[in-house]
């Protein structure tokens, strides 16, 4: 019995031993990413982030080594992953704003300086991940943030769907600090364009079917903002639009890409993990510091129509809306080059 | 020694003290009282970020602490109020508590909630005692380290001494035995309830630490928390078979040790994947729980010729 009890803790020490010693060639850098959860959006910044670095300059002399954590939301483990990161990395990114404060958080405990840079926070002041976003930084955190342009989209609505009963329906996670945000921007903007809200707050997975269905049949415009459950659970909404027959607008262009939503005036993922590499390559080329790098604000708001899946729905877009855009998903085209 | 072996070994230590104040907790409900108490799932989170919104109101650290053991302690004797006068199921009062505590910590938090840089907490000070030390890195673990070490201590032998007294006694026996207790003539409700909001009080207070020391806290922190709980009281006993009370409280702080330094190793594994790691943990509780029955029945058929079983 004695001896038993040791075997278990010596077993997992030579596990450690062992995963600490795997360091590679003098040229690897070591890129660690912490993303949130796996999402639709979360993974666009990722799959771009990488590849960004991949096809870069530096990479022709250097070999990045990407190590990707994903805790699932599970906050509880992300700190270890955290920590095991920052200690192990040259350079940190944080997919969504837990992930990137834990890593922050990581780092300041172990009072290291290690570049941090976050993708996909909508509000890095309030999380307090940085103290402005009008100047460089300072410190060691930097990145870009995914606010989207929510006011904009409320006057295209207000713009192409004047038929409309003048009501929205509004579906967001009150959990997630970014969709509150913009969905008190939301009611704002369509407040003074004479609309009204019809606010479908939701604070777990379960009850987004459930609180879709007390929508009124005369509601015919749905809207949700760059919200993480709402992306993961894109296709119930769209299933349930489609029954409805109702217009949906969000604010994450590959999830209309994706035939989930009908139009969306918003952040392109892609583009912000491409933004947030050039920061990346930056630091890594010695350029600048992390500090010295303002954070990033997505500047491409491409407005994407799905004809497609309205014709699917069986709903009519307006005109004057797919003439306004910037990229209209069709039939004609296959999904593969619809996306750029 | 390189950063990542540095950070593999001693941040399991600290992680470790504050899930052991959590799984001692559990231990209270799952052990001594018979319940498998799923509100720790909302008690965890609430309480971590009430400590954060009570710093951020300016409040001294060590009050914010008390405020978050107060709330779960309060929640734990809902719970015991539900379960036992009210007489819902127990694990289904713990999941309806466990619910409601959600939409009060998204009430707090607003879904995140995070402290200024350099914000004052419990941490700090003790940080500060270190302060000799150049490397940032040992400073904040050492005072870390201090203080959870000495709130570990305080609690579990705080935990050791009241199962002692005549109310511990009367608290463990109304778990272990209902009816037993009750022919006793013991108020067996008023037991069970003192006993829960103690349970919920440690894990308020592992909750309030786990926020201050990472200064930010989200509606997730709760997720698969009970489980960590259950594989942390399951290490312990198998790294230290129970023989006696102490040793049973002390095994918890070993299994603390134990499964962050697995996890930690296991995250560090090439090509390991998170997705796995619930159905790793579910395995694993299921397996070291059929070990017991392994024993009797397997381990038995072999020795059955050469020494009188006991079973």
């Amino acid at each position: 019995m004695k001896t038993k009890a040791f075997v278990l803790p010596i077993a997992m020490l030579a596990i450690a031993a062992l995963a600490g010693c795997n360091s590679g060639s003098s040229t690897d850098v070591k890129i660690g990413i912490l993303q949130l959860v796996s999402a639709a959006p979360l993974n666009a910044v990722n799959d771009n982030f990488q590849s960004t670095i991949l096809a870069s300059d530096w990479a022709k002399t250097h070999t990045p080594v990407f190590t990707v954590q994903d805790p699932q939301l599970d906050e509880a483990t992300m700190a270890t992953m955290a920590t095991n990161l920052v200690a192990n990395s040259s350079l940190v990114l944080g997919i969504a704003t837990g992930a990137s404060q834990a890593l922050k958080s990581a780092a300041s405990k172990a009072g290291s300086s290690i570049p941090i840079l976050f993708s996909a926070v909508t509000d890095p002041v309030g999380a307090n991940l940085v103290t402005t976003t009008t100047a460089a930084p300072g410190g060691n955190v930097s990145g870009c943030s995914d606010m989207g342009p929510v006011d904009e989209s409320m006057q295209l609505i207000n713009a192409h769907f004047s038929a409309l009963k003048k009501t929205v329906a509004v579906i967001y996670n009150t959990g997630e600090s970014n969709s509150v945000q913009q969905i008190t921007i939301a009611k704002a903007s369509l407040g003074d364009l004479g609309w009204s809200v019809l606010d479908r707050a939701v604070a777990s997975e379960t009850e987004i079917t459930t609180s879709l269905n007390t929508i009124p049949d005369e509601v015919k415009m749905l809207y949700f903002p760059t919200d993480n459950m709402c992306a993961s659970n894109a296709s119930a909404i769209a299933k349930f639009a489609k029954e409805r027959k109702m217009f949906v607008c969000c604010g994450d262009s590959s999830l209309v890409s994706a035939d989930d939503a009908l139009f969306s005036l918003g952040v392109d993922y892609a583009s912000l993990g491409i933004q947030v590499a050039k920061m990346a390559l930056e630091v890594l080329n010695g350029k600048k510091t992390v500090g010295e790098l303002p954070v990033g604000f997505a500047t491409n708001f491409p407005l994407v129509v799905n004809e497609r899946a309205a014709k699917d729905w069986g709903v009519a877009l307006p005109a004057s809306l797919i003439a306004a855009a910037d990229e209209v998903i069709s039939n004609e085209q296959p999904t593969s080059s619809a996306s750029v | 020694m390189s950063s990542q072996l540095q950070a593999l070994l001693s941040e399991p230590l600290l992680l470790g003290l504050i899930w052991s104040i959590f799984a001692l907790g559990v231990f209270i409900s799952f052990r001594i009282l018979s319940i498998a108490d799923m509100s720790v799932e909302g008690v965890f989170p609430f309480a971590a970020v009430l400590a954060i919104w009570a710093l951020k109101a300016g409040w001294n650290p060590f009050l914010a602490l008390l405020l978050a053991i107060g709330a779960g302690m309060a929640a734990g004797a809902l719970n015991g109020v539900m379960g036992r006068y009210l007489k819902i199921n127990p694990l289904l009062a713990g999941i309806i508590l466990m619910t409601a505590l959600f939409s009060l910590t998204v009430v707090v938090s607003n879904g995140n909630i995070s402290l200024e840089d350099g914000a004052t907490t419990l941490f700090t000070p003790f940080e500060d005692l270190f302060s000799g030390i150049s490397s940032v890195y040992w400073k904040n673990f050492c005072g870390d380290l201090l203080l959870l070490a000495l709130v570990t201590m305080v609690l579990f032998v705080f935990v050791y001494w009241f199962f002692g007294t005549e109310i511990g006694a009367a608290i463990r026996a109304s778990g272990k035995n209902e009816q037993l207790a009750r022919a006793e003539g013991l108020n067996v409700h008023v037991y069970i309830l003192l006993g829960l909001a103690i349970s919920s009080g440690l894990v308020a207070c592992a909750g309030a630490l786990y926020g201050m020391r990472q200064s930010f806290a989200t509606i997730n922190l709760g997720k698969g928390t009970l489980i960590i709980g259950l594989a942390t009281i399951f290490l312990g006993e198998i790294a230290l078979p129970k023989m006696s009370f102490k040793a049973h409280l002390l095994s918890i702080l070993i299994g603390g040790y134990l499964y962050w330094l697995i996890m930690s190793a296991l995250e560090l594994l090439p090509n390991y994947n998170a997705n796995y790691r619930y159905l790793i943990q579910a395995l694993f509780i299921t397996l070291v729980m059929l070990v017991p029955t392994f024993k009797k029945n397997v381990v038995g058929l072999f020795r059955k010729g050469k020494e009188v079983s006991h079973a």
